[in-house]
């Protein structure tokens, strides 16, 4: 044999290796290797080692206070358990919990207002500089240039803001716009009480919505999921009355399809029908409201606004007044809520009519005396009366003076008003501005001072349940507000609690009072009916009407600063940045957009752009369905710039009683 | 001479290590794939289900009342046909409890992921067994069909059905 030259050797180990390739690849080992590698690459955040436990916790996100049970392994909670209780807002706690841009310290802005630079600073430094600056206004008499924006769930957080306004001086406390403000207006306006409505549903046979749409985020959502199970098992009947087949008309028993914006009328058209079957009221000044539903919303004239013919709408009276314990529902929307208290006053006039007020199953009212009035001095008396006092939050950005501090507790209006725009030029000219949130949103980009609060599953929970612990350095907003004012020479005294604990323990317990004394306000009324047909006739130029909807998880605009949130949406509702809206087929030719067009919404207040157009039969003709939350401009990367907010271009007019805007319907045309 | 020295050089080399290599690798991926999983027990699917015309796969792999899907048979099952009375039967159940299930299973479902056979079958959409478990009921022994059923597989079905395919529908 020939000896083996280097070439020899060189081809033997070719030969080799590439054998070893060869049948490597035909074993099916790289493709199983890749197999590997993906699931390997999956399994890289793996929850820390850690004993399993389960802790019984409560959520806080809203009043429901529903109960949780968190699979924890060591101190990482894994998996919230909401077993025939709960809502989805309560089981994403943990995308709040875990959330990567979660605000860790408190922020204090650097630079100019609106550019959102922030570095990071202590709790005693915030607390000092707020308080100080509290002092100063007090000092130099400007108690009424303090004012406070609660978000809708704000509670007990809520009455310390209020308290802190008061002892300072400031009549300025306002909620965020939506079903607390105006069922609170609405009361005031016909009960003349401070209060909200309370609907007993967990008794009611027969519900007769009117645009509230119960099943996504109205009220509590989970009271509501539980109640409308309980009418499922119990075969009481829901009535959704809906410009769309939203998802709640959809899981209704029926759906009544009425023209854009036109609620009220038919609650009026239905009280012409009731009043015709002998029925009446002893609302005071019923009588003048009486004449308005004769002469305004008569069978003809009602259906000419509504849409429904005048069989449909008896029915509707005659399956009302046969009910048992039948009840009507304003405040049209879901998380969201857009009406008008004289829409509120209709429908009360409604169960007025069929005795559902304060009966069973019908509406209460619902009285919480808080925390109580707080002892005030002579200066904060004075600035109290000299203020002219605002109803609403969109009345005082448009009419209200210039503030000097502003509150923000757990709210957006930046981006939830329609005078949100207004309300950023206000804050960039406001010189310090305190914002009570754990994630940076649109409103934060304008604040001084960003303090981190708590996610729903932190807060201190009640005795014989556990709470996760406290990230980072985020309090509960109540602590971080008893901790500034108790620094404040002069408000100190009406702040004397250690801890919202404690505050939970002053604080008076809601009572559920009969709503029998109702006072229908009639020249609202009138103002109402005469200006409502004009109101829903759709301008030549702007021929559609825009309605909003909620899209599941998302409500109007917080969950899209979930991840889990935004992966959820399916692509006729964003894709990419691009947001769609919904259309009728019909309309949609018309105006020349077909399935996945582009076009922009014009209204007369300007436009926005651009969306892409979805076509389907469950929305009316010529209305255009368009979703809330969308276009951010802040609240974290993932809902940082997608899609574009309907509010900049949606109805302004401010509802006189409530002091809110009503958005609810816009002429828009597809530009 | 050369010329085929050469060749040899290169492909003795070559051949040897393919056939190695592909040995060694598939029973490497074998291994991974768990498919000698424990078949204690001989079984051909396809004698059950033309000779016993048991067509229909939920009559050995059922639902119990709630709902959950009960997976492989026990021995109790198979004794609800077998009675165990012949002296084959009785020496293929030899050794084993009614409540054993004499099979080990080739796949385990991950923690992560929340699946429910009845969610998927009981509806009016299109899936049968085969649909993810391959043509098991034609086979005449108890060797794996099925790979892996990774996420993608789930998805391209809901895709085509217009199922959702949020994280949460099967994800905590």
């Amino acid at each position: 044999m020939d000896k083996l030259e280097r070439k020899d050797v060189i081809k033997l180990a070719g030969g080799a290796v590439l054998g070893t390739a060869v049948g490597t690849v035909f074993s099916g080992a790289p493709f199983l290797g890749l197999q590997w590698l993906v699931e390997w690459t999956q399994d890289q955040y793996v929850p820390g080692k850690g004993d399993e436990k389960f802790i019984a916790s409560i959520c806080q996100s809203c009043p429901a206070k529903c109960n949780f049970s968190i699979r924890m392994m060591g101190n990482r909670a894994i998996k919230v358990e909401t077993s025939n209780a709960g809502c989805p807002v309560g089981a994403n706690a943990l995308q709040l919990l875990y959330h990567p841009e979660r605000v860790r310290q408190p922020l204090k802005k650097v630079g100019g207002k609106g550019n959102s630079r922030f570095k990071a600073v202590s709790w005693d430094e915030a607390i000092k500089d707020i308080s100080a600056k509290i002092e100063k206004i007090r000092a130099d008499k400007k108690g009424a240039a303090v004012a406070a924006v609660n978000g809708q769930n704000a509670q007990l957080t809520g009455q310390l803001v209020e308290r802190l306004l008061k002892t300072i001086g400031s009549p300025n406390c306002f909620t965020e716009p939506g079903l607390a403000a105006l069922s609170g207006a609405a009361v005031k306006a016909t009960q003349n009480m401070d209060g909200a409505l309370h609907y007993d549903f967990e008794n009611s046979d027969y519900i007769l919505s009117f645009g509230a749409r119960l099943v996504e985020g109205w009220g509590e959502p989970a009271r509501m999921n539980k109640v409308f199970t309980g009418w499922k098992a119990r075969k009481a009947k829901y009535v959704q009355v809906d410009t769309i087949c939203s998802r709640s008309a959809a899981i209704a028993d029926q759906w009544v399809p009425v023209k854009a914006g036109s609620e009220a009328a038919l609650a009026l058209g239905i009280a012409y029908y009731l009043l015709k079957m002998g029925k009446g009221s002893n609302a005071a000044n019923f009588g003048e409201l009486a004449k308005i539903i004769n002469a305004d919303f008569t069978p003809d004239k009602t259906s000419l606004l509504t849409g429904l013919k005048p069989e449909e709408i008896e029915k509707l009276a005659k399956d009302l007044a046969a009910a048992g314990n039948a009840v009507a529902v304003a405040g049209r929307g879901g998380w969201g809520v857009s009406s008008s208290t004289a829409e509120f006053v209709a429908v009360q006039a409604l169960n007025s009519i069929i005795g559902s007020l304060g009966r069973r199953g019908g509406v209460m009212v619902a009285v919480n005396p808080g925390l109580g009035e707080p002892a005030i001095d002579a200066a904060a008396a004075e600035s109290l009366k000299a203020s002219k006092k605002l109803n609403g939050l969109d009345d005082y950005i448009k009419n209200g003076a210039q503030p000097e501090l502003v509150f923000i507790n757990d709210a957006d209006p930046v981006f939830k008003s329609v005078y949100g725009v207004q309300l950023a030029e206000k804050l960039a000219k406001t010189s310090m501005v305190v914002a009570f949130m754990p994630l940076i949103n649109d409103t934060a980009q304008y604040a001084d001072y960003i303090l981190p609060t708590l996610s729903w599953v932190e807060m201190a929970a009640p005795k014989g349940k556990e709470a996760v612990a406290a990230r980072f350095e985020s309090r509960h907003a109540a602590d971080a507000l008893l901790q500034i004012a108790q620094k404040v020479k002069g408000i100190d005294a009406a702040f004397a609690w250690k801890s919202y604990k404690d505050v939970i323990a002053a604080s008076g317990k809601t009572e559920i009072r009969g709503a029998g004394n109702l006072t229908i306000p009639a020249d609202l009324m009138k103002g109402f009916a005469s200006n409502y047909p004009k109101k829903l006739a759709a301008p030549k130029d702007f021929p559609l009407a825009m309605i909003p909807f909620e899209v599941a998880l998302l409500g109007d605009g917080d969950g899209l600063a979930f991840p889990y949130v935004l992966k959820g949406l399916d692509d006729t509702t964003l894709t990419g940045k691009k947001m769609w809206v919904l259309m009728n087929p019909e309309t949609a030719k018309k105006h020349g957009a077909s399935e996945g067009s582009r076009v922009d919404l014009e209204s007369k207040r300007g436009e926005i752009g651009s969306v892409k157009v979805h076509l389907t039969k469950t929305v009316a003709p010529d209305v255009v369905a368009v979703p809330l939350g969308f276009g951010h401009q802040a609240l974290t990367t993932y809902a940082k710039g997608k899609g574009v907010n309907p509010k900049l271009i949606m109805s302004n007019d401010i509802d006189a009683v409530s002091g809110a805007a009503d958005w609810w319907y816009t002429s828009v045309k597809l530009s | 001479m050369k010329r085929s020295r050469s060749l040899l050089l290169f492909f003795l080399p070559f051949i040897i290590f393919t056939y190695v290599s592909f040995v060694v690798f598939q029973k490497a991926c074998d291994h991974a794939m768990n498919v000698q999983a424990e078949k204690k027990i001989p079984f051909s699917h396809k004698t059950h289900v033309e000779k016993y015309g048991a067509a229909d796969c939920e009559t050995c792999h059922m639902y119990a009342g709630n709902g959950r899907f009960k997976g492989l048979p026990t021995v109790a099952d198979c004794k609800m046909c077998h009675d165990g009375n012949t002296a084959k039967e009785k020496a293929m159940f030899a050794g084993f409890k009614d409540s054993d299930v004499p099979w080990t299973s080739y796949a385990q479902q991950p923690d992560l992921v929340y699946f429910s056979h009845i969610a998927v079958m009981k509806n009016e959409k299109t899936a049968r067994c085969a649909s993810c478990h391959g043509d098991k009921g034609h086979s005449t022994t108890t060797s794996k069909i099925k790979g892996k059923m990774p996420m993608g597989q789930c998805m391209d079905c809901h895709d085509a059905l217009k199922i959702s395919n949020a994280c949460m529908v099967c994800h905590d």
